[in-house]
């Protein structure tokens, strides 16, 4: 018999705007595939179907007390980078970047996983490496090279918005669970000071890839006009929008990565304003909600674990809006329950249920032993 | 599974066993830590908050203040990008003579998305173009996953008046874009087409393969010959820019720009003057010229018989021009050089020769005797000289080219012996050029033909394999290693065409060194003899192959005539009398000069009748342009000014 503890503690606020944005995405999704020709329209279907799967996904992790995950850490990044290292040899290619593993018709994104697996290896980490005046450079060793493999695998892939995505984790999480002074200066210096030294080692293309990156405007062909065309969409929305389905931008193809990245555009454009802050509102309580978990459980991990998933779940949004907005580069990081991606949806419920399952059993510790 | 990675310390594990309970270890703040991570939380939230006060003031900004201007600009979708592809590199011979370059040329192409009426604007413009509306349609259609800004090509290489017809109505036709691209441009013709090789424009299922990354639909890739083996080499980078365009397709503004970048040039160890004169030799026949540096293996002319139009695959080739090529008696597709097989003749006897001297079966100026005929078993071998060439040592045997002497050689070793040779010599084996499709050839042994026919093998097959008939099969370039290995003391080079890859800026990208695959089973005094006998088939009175000869330089060479049938019918006709398919191949090979060779050539042509009247002439034109260039001051300066200047 379930223990009425568990229902009581549950956090059905962050549950219900998790499920609001999952509707959102579908619905948007819909359009971002509808078009005039009447092609076949299947995205919104296969994301439903994805979104189902991670449902379920969610509720097994429920079923068990998140701690133990502490002791499975080491399992579970063991298989990630198992699986990053087997795309790099064995990966589907799609233009230009090696990322997909496939099983049959199902086609899994490992980096995605790697994600999660590296958020959950440097919580257990913390947790077991306990110091009390913040952590020197010796104890961050350790955590630096859980990042640093999966972050150089992705990056061989190449998948550089994901790669960059790890490091702002490890940065968040260290910066949370305390630093001291002199390994925090240490550290920034030797971060500065490396990155010449990795420019001098990288390949002609590659620093082309990184210059594009960094100022799309020298890729007027490529990411460039992208971030324009993006910024077309989303400006002509005004305030109302264009109405569902309306969207000319995106219903004519000039929004690149409709279904993926540039999802928000097509929102924007259709929703103008009051959708587009509609949706940054309820990310808004998500990220809140989620940093409630953190600092609600009386238990080390707990907060660790949170705090991790939370700083993953920010940063996905962060740079993805960033880049609707033309305020960041344009990189593939898909916008969390927004974006069509598979591999998206199980790494994004899977972390919310371990939102779920930190809360819900935050009152065991209430009594004590 | 998952145990087997259980490396953690067991102290580290959350769960605890307390009695017969399993708890979970916990591992809470203490107070003054609770106070420092609420800070910390505090700080975050604010962090938080910021960014997202950041989305909200950027939307307003992008959707209320400026909202109108973007709305404008979606509905007039102005934004377009040109894409503008990287001229592919030039193809240069050994003396910096351009061969093959890349020239501007004109195309139409249509914008889907400024076209207002496509089915009117087509038709309008077929009756410009001179091109059918349904030609232009399948273009169309081809292209119609594209995004709607990106321009089709309709029409390529459109002569100046047609560009200026387009020109003058294209403010009635909105959509309509006229582009500059690169075009292959062959500077003498057809010449050394097959080496080259042809382009063709890219295919949906190239486009999605790793080998072409930076090519784009519409653009020209190498299809065959050194224009697809160095294919990565001579492409260009593709550039391009965003524009801003009116109502009519014209550019009103640039946002950026990336230059197109030519592919890499590519220095041929070819030598032009060299190729025209063998290909002008062949005029009207087919076969193939191969020349060769015996020191080094570098190829100096690379000739198959008759030329492809390289111009006509850039157009495309109708389905009647690919029959009628592939229909063609003399054969002009495949490259002869290393894809037509053919039996060796009496060029075979060099192999012959050299077994003979190196197996010790004969005392090389002990005399045999030649009656024009040689009984084996129930049957009688004729020499090609009826009368019979008398007493013959083997010196004499190889100048006449006796048969009946070889014959006698060939009964002495017997196949498998002949075999080890002539695979010593590289016969039987591709010669590992960087072309595609090398043919092997066929080195007959008597295990091989009970496998394959399932007959033993039989004494007198030994006989015409000792003479370059029979089962035996080898290609031009088979054959110009061997002579080469004869010249140059016994090294098989590997045969090679490019000198070096030089990038835009001038630096050299890859410089190319000769390799030598092996050396021949035959010692340095035999390979001498040979050279000598040689030496006499083009320079003694009877040689076979007098129509070589030389004033100024010593030249040594091998007549070959390949039957094709064995007709007697065909035998004292005038050539002319005998069906083209049943004609003889004629052979030479040929090095010069013979004290110190520094060319090498083989020269086949097909069903024309002797070697020594048809191959020789053309392998001397060659020779005589060799030498002559090398000794003319006026072409040596030429060669280096030319080398300076590029």
């Amino acid at each position: 018999m379930i223990d009425r503890r568990y229902i009581t503690n549950f956090d059905w606020p962050l549950l219900g705007v998790v499920l609001l944005l999952s509707m959102l995405g579908v619905l948007n999704l819909y359009s971002a595939g509808y078009s005039a020709t009447g092609s076949a329209n299947t995205v919104y279907l296969r994301q439903l179907y994805w979104l189902g799967l991670s449902g379920v996904i969610m509720i097994i992790v429920l079923s068990f007390d998140y701690r133990r995950i502490a002791d499975w850490a080491p399992h579970i990044y063991a298989g990630s980078i198992i699986t990053l290292v087997a795309v790099l040899f064995v990966g589907k290619t799609v233009s230009g970047s090696q990322r997909w593993l496939g099983f049959g018709s199902l086609v899994f994104q490992p980096s995605e996983l790697a994600k999660l697996a590296t958020v959950i290896t440097l919580a257990s980490y913390f947790y077991h490496k306990d110091v009390k005046k913040g952590y020197g450079l010796s104890d961050l060793l350790a955590p630096a090279g859980i990042v640093l493999l999966p972050f150089i695998l992705v990056m061989k892939e190449p998948d550089l918005g994901t790669s960059l995505l790890l490091l702002f984790v490890l940065a968040s999480m260290v910066l949370f669970v305390g630093i001291k002074w002199g390994a925090f200066l240490t550290s920034l210096g030797f971060g500065l000071t490396s990155v010449p030294f990795i420019w001098s080692l990288l390949k002609d293309y590659q620093k082309k890839r990184v210059e594009s990156f960094l100022w799309p405007e020298r890729d007027p062909l490529g990411s460039g006009y992208h971030a324009i065309q993006s910024k077309i969409a989303v400006g002509s929305g005004k305030i109302l929008g264009k109405g569902y389905l309306s969207g000319s931008q995106s219903k004519l193809n000039f929004l690149p990565e409709q279904h993926t990245d540039f999802a928000f555009s097509v929102l924007a454009e259709e929703w103008g304003f009051v959708g587009s802050i509609l949706l940054i509102i309820l990310y808004f309580l998500l990220i809140l909600l989620g940093l409630q978990v953190a600092m609600r459980s009386k238990e080390k991990f707990g907060t660790f674990l949170a705090f991790g998933i939370v700083a993953m779940i920010f940063w996905q949004l962060a740079i993805n809006v960033g880049m609707v907005l033309g305020l960041m580069p344009v990189v593939g990081v898909p916008l969390p329950l927004i974006s069509y991606g598979g591999s998206s949806a199980i790494t994004t419920l899977t972390s919310i249920g371990l939102l779920l399952n930190i809360r819900m059993r935050r009152f065991m510790l209430q009594k004590g032993p | 599974m998952v145990m087997i990675l259980g490396f953690l310390p067991d102290k580290w594990s959350i769960v605890r066993q307390t009695g017969s309970k399993r708890d979970l270890r916990i591992r809470a703040f203490d107070p003054a830590e609770i106070e420092e991570y609420h800070r910390r939380f505090d700080r975050i939230t604010v962090f938080v908050i910021v960014v997202f006060a950041v989305f909200f003031a950027r939307l307003w900004y992008l959707q209320i203040i400026k909202g109108d201007e973007y709305l404008k600009r979606s509905e007039r979708n102005c934004l377009r990008i040109q894409y503008m592809p990287g001229p592919r590199g030039d193809i240069l011979d050994r003396h910096g003579q351009v061969l093959v370059q890349s020239r501007p040329s004109f195309s139409i192409s249509l914008v889907r998305e400024d076209v207002k009426d496509i089915n009117k604007l087509l038709n309008r413009l077929s009756s410009l173009l001179k091109k059918s509306p349904a030609s232009l349609w399948e273009k169309v259609v081809a292209a119609k996953n594209m995004p709607r800004y990106m321009p089709i090509r309709l029409c390529e290489d459109v002569d100046a008046d047609t560009v200026a017809l387009i020109e003058m109505y294209r403010f009635e036709m909105p959509g309509v874009t006229i582009e500059i691209e690169p075009k292959r441009n062959y500077v003498y013709g057809n010449m050394a087409a097959h080496l080259f090789g042809y382009l063709g424009e890219i295919n949906e299922k190239e486009l999605k393969g790793e080998l072409f990354k930076n090519v784009r639909l519409g653009e020209f890739v190498g299809r065959c010959g050194l224009e697809k083996v160095y294919q990565a080499d001579l492409a260009g980078m593709g550039g391009g820019r965003q524009v801003e365009v009116d109502a009519a397709g014209r550019v009103t503004s640039v946002y950026g720009d990336i230059p197109p970048v030519s592919g890499n040039n590519i220095y041929l160890t070819l030598d032009a003057d060299l190729q025209r004169v063998a290909e002008d030799a062949m005029a009207g026949r087919s076969g193939a010229v191969v020349a060769m540096d015996p020191r080094n293996g570098k190829i100096l002319t690379w000739a198959s018989c008759p030329n492809i139009d390289l111009e006509a695959f850039l157009h495309g080739l109708t389905r009647e021009e690919w029959s009628s090529l592939v229909n063609d008696p003399l054969r002009p597709l495949p490259d002869k050089v290393i894809q037509g097989q053919y039996p060796p003749g009496s060029t075979y006897k060099v192999i012959t020769m050299a077994a003979a001297l190196e197996e010790k079966v004969i005392d090389p100026t002990a005399p045999l005797y030649c009656s024009g005929h040689y009984p084996f078993g129930n049957r009688v071998y004729r020499c090609w000289e009826e009368k019979g060439h008398g007493s013959v040592a083997m010196h004499k045997a190889i100048v006449r080219s006796c048969d009946v002497y070889f014959y006698e050689m060939g009964r002495r070793l017997g196949v498998n012996r002949l075999a080890h040779y002539a695979r010593g010599f590289g016969l039987g084996s591709p010669a590992r050029v960087e072309l595609e499709h090398e043919k092997t050839g066929l080195v007959p042994t008597s295990d091989w033909k009970l496998k394959r026919h399932k007959v033993p093998w039989q004494g007198g097959e030994t006989l015409s394999i000792a003479v370059g008939q029979g089962f035996n099969l080898v290609t031009p370039l088979q054959m110009v290693r061997v002579i080469s290995a004869v010249a140059n003391g016994g090294a098989l080079y590997r045969p090679q065409f490019v000198e070096k890859i030089i990038g835009l800026d001038g630096k050299i990208i890859k410089q190319f060194k000769p390799i030598i695959d092996g050396r021949v089973p035959v010692c340095k005094r035999n390979l001498e003899i040979i050279r000598d006998g040689l030496a006499g088939v083009v320079n003694e009175p009877h040689g076979t192959g007098g129509a070589c000869r030389l004033s100024t330089v010593m030249v040594g060479g091998k007549t070959g005539t390949a039957q094709v049938v064995r007709l007697p019918a065909y035998r004292e006709k005038n050539v002319n009398a005998i069906p083209y398919k049943y004609r003889d191949h004629a052979w030479f090979i040929a090095f010069a000069p013979v004290e110190d060779p520094e060319i090498a050539i083989a020269v086949l042509v097909e069903h024309s009748g002797h070697g020594g009247s048809i191959a020789a002439p053309v392998a001397r034109a060659v020779l005589e342009e060799y030498f002559s260039k090398k000794s003319s001051p006026e072409a040596a300066l030429v060669r280096t000014g030319g080398a300076n200047d590029r």
